[in-house]
């Protein structure tokens, strides 16, 4: 049997693995972003309330 | 060999990155226990998941390139059967800083698991050199052609550059998140005080 199936799935693995993982932690961190900008944004705005 | 030798590209790579994780871990987890700074517990913490994932697809990698080369997808080998303990450790690592939810507690056992952890590196790095069984021995200049020997080093700059980046994204997402916990809690105490 050839050996270029498994060469072409350890690279295909690498390729998901990495790339799944790194949108990831892309979408969490906007996500954190998002959330940190609402609750500075709420802050901010019951800062002006109590004032 | 024959062309099964290309997996050695980013199966090596992906390990000695993955080292380097936990080299990072340990190092801010030594700091956070000397100098009890929060961003070093998330650093740590950040790097110990990139770790883990670099460790999980280093194991998945060589059962891949174990199945033509040794006719079985594992074997309790030292080198692997030392991996998979590290990985089991950090994998422990990261479920132990889901369970405790007290911060400064969270850090202080998340440093001492991350430091005895990372003890496990240099085991399964010498492992091929005390105990001599069927995983080859590291590879070196002297022991590999220039060509090959290029090849990892630019794939190993590259696993170590992608490493570095999403621990740096995790960092950051962490640190964000803390900074959200900590508006929460101010503006429920200024609500708080506004009732009473």
């Amino acid at each position: 049997m050839s050996d270029w199936p498994w060469v072409i799935a350890s690279y295909a693995l690498t390729w998901i693995v990495l790339g799944v993982y790194a949108l990831q932690i892309h979408r969490r961190l906007a996500r954190a972003r998002a959330e940190y900008e609402t609750e500075k944004n709420r802050s901010t705005e019951s800062l002006e309330v109590e004032a | 060999m024959g062309h099964l030798q290309k997996i050695m590209y980013v199966h090596v790579p992906a390990a000695w990155a993955a080292f380097l994780a936990f080299g990072i871990v340990f190092i801010m987890s030594i700091l956070y226990l000397v100098r009890r700074r929060e961003s070093h517990d998330l650093l740590a913490a950040s790097a110990a998941q990139v770790g883990v994932v670099l460790t999980g697809l280093t194991l998945a990698l060589g059962s891949i390139w174990g199945r033509p080369t040794w006719g079985v997808w594992w074997t309790w080998d030292p080198r692997l059967t030392s991996t998979a303990v590290l990985f089991v450790i950090f994998v422990g690592y990261l479920a132990l800083r889901s369970f405790v939810d007290e911060p400064q507690q969270r850090a202080r056992w998340s440093a001492a698991v991350g430091i005895l952890g990372f003890l496990n590196v240099p085991i399964v790095y010498m492992s091929v050199r005390w105990w001599r069984t069927l995983h080859q021995p590291s590879s070196s200049p002297a022991t590999v052609d220039d060509p090959y020997v290029w090849g990892l080093r630019i794939n190993a700059v590259v696993f170590i550059i992608v490493m570095a980046y999403l621990i740096r994204r995790l960092y950051q997402a962490s640190i964000l998140q803390r900074k959200v916990e900590a508006l929460e809690e101010e503006r429920a105490l200024a609500t708080e005080g506004s009732h009473v």
